[in-house]
């Protein structure tokens, strides 16, 4: 195989309801095909589900983002080569830094911040009711999408009530840079200043309990954890956000289950966890680099070759997922990959997850006659070497 | 039917619990999955789904 032949990755989605058209193609006839990155290196694509599970689970794959063969998307996330986290640890350094914010993260721990996500989620239909009397239009990305997971985050992390409303605005300007082109360094300096005051008084949250555990004993470097609450914002916000508004607009396209939901809210779960396979946000979060020579779908990825496992294109393999691009909550099936797979799988699946239960088994009760404000094809989708998801959704609705 | 979790691969997923809260819980302290009571004769088939979906393959079934 020359790199001259093979095809430009990452591919483009051209409909948000359905991967990039190129991966069928890929599942068909090279599962496991040699692609050509932005920066002109070259790295395996892998689109079979049983092939992207095994690899996402082989020891001889590293997450290391100092590696030379490492599979960097964009020029912006190169900043990662320095950066020193458990997601970009192999073993046996991965596990002890992990199982430092394991417990944090348990179904159990996660269910206590039930309650005030639920309130939250509430306030947050309020207000758009709010904005609708006023102007007809709200846009849900601004109003739910974006406030949600990072009120959760904000909450899991242990921000102080007070400091919540510059938390949020940090947050918001983050995804639109143009607006605050300093706000990276802002968000860098707010963590700062929230970690050292948990290491001076340890509250009973993420941060306090963390900075009383290892900070405390030396164990971990107070500027680690400001790196990994930014990490933890930084993971735990766009992906669900993404979420929300894509599978916003999928209940505006399914009106039957959406009507099956309004009467069941208890079956939230299961729209979400199809969702969840439905889009696969975060596919590109899981690039790899082989440290020994694998074979895996008939082709040799050799020692120091990148890889890329594609969640998107397992969660639409047709002999795992029938009918893959057709929604069914009701469907069987094996576990869907798009909080990765092996040891590195998403460490906040549980928040998420909560968050998105809370929001559609609210969304269809709250605002039953939602509709686009404007047509499906003026909806801006982001750039495909971010994670996908709607830039605006403007939504309207006729008042009861 | 003999069930087992590793701890040692655990990586605390909580996916096994999500699948059957019955026979698999995560310990208060760390996170890691356990079984707490025997799976019944008619949880097989949802044991061996559950072994499957741990993103370690950290469950065994002998």
């Amino acid at each position: 195989v020359t790199s001259a032949a093979a095809p430009y990755f990452p591919m483009r989605r051209t409909c948000p309801f359905s991967p990039p058209p190129e991966y069928a193609e890929l599942r068909r006839t090279a599962p496991v095909a040699k692609v050509s990155l932005p920066n002109g290196q070259d790295a395996w694509v892998v689109t079979r589900y049983d092939d992207v599970r095994e690899l996402l689970n082989d020891p001889r794959i590293s997450s290391d983002r100092s590696r030379p063969g490492y599979p960097f998307l964009t020029k912006e996330l190169e900043y990662l080569r320095e950066i020193k986290v458990f997601v970009g640890m192999d073993p046996p350094e991965h596990g002890p830094h992990r199982r430092m914010f394991v417990p944090e993260f348990t179904a159990a721990r996660i269910r206590a911040l039930r309650p005030s996500i639920e309130s939250y989620v509430e306030e947050c239909f309020d207000r758009m009711e709010a904005l609708h009397r006023e102007h007809g239009v709200v846009d849900l990305v601004t109003e739910l999408a974006l406030p949600v997971p990072t009120r959760a985050i904000g909450e899991l992390l242990g921000v102080p009530p007070a400091d919540l409303p510059r938390f949020h605005a940090l947050t918001a300007d983050l995804l639109s840079p143009g607006d605050n082109p300093s706000v990276f360094k802002e968000l860098v300096a707010f963590m700062h200043s929230l970690v050292a005051g948990k290491h001076a008084d340890p509250t009973p949250d993420l941060l306090g309990r963390v900075a009383a555990g290892y900070v405390a004993t030396g164990d971990l470097q107070q500027h680690e954890l400001t790196l990994i609450s930014l990490l933890l914002l930084l993971a735990g916000y766009e992906t669900t956000a993404n979420m929300i508004s894509l599978g916003a607009l999928l209940l505006l396209r399914e009106e039957e289950l959406t009507a099956k939901l309004r009467a069941n809210p208890e079956f939230a779960p299961r729209y979400v966890n199809e969702m969840l396979r439905y889009f696969t946000v975060a596919e590109l979060a899981t690039c790899r680099t082989a440290l020994a020579d694998i074979e895996i779908g008939g082709v040799l990825i050799k020692a120091g070759e990148g890889v890329i496992p594609l969640g998107l294109a397992a969660d639409h393999d047709p002999e795992v997922f029938p009918d893959p691009d057709r929604f069914d909550p009701f469907r069987e099936g094996p576990r869907h990959l798009a909080f990765g797979h092996g040891p590195h799988q998403c460490l906040g699946s549980h928040l998420a997850r909560l968050e998105l239960e809370t929001v559609f088994a609210a969304l269809p009760r709250r605002l039953p006659a939602l509709r686009l404000a404007v047509p499906l094809a003026e909806i801006q989708f982001k750039p495909e070497t971010a994670l996908y998801g709607a830039e605006r959704l403007p939504v309207t609705w006729e008042s009861r | 039917m003999r069930l087992t979790v590793d701890t040692e691969r655990c990586i605390a997923s909580g996916e096994c619990v999500a699948a059957l809260p019955e026979v698999f819980r995560q310990d208060d302290s760390e996170g890691y999955a356990e079984t707490y009571r025997e799976p019944s004769d008619t949880q097989y088939e949802t044991v061996r789904r559950a072994a499957a979906g741990c993103p370690v393959q950290a469950i065994r079934l002998d």
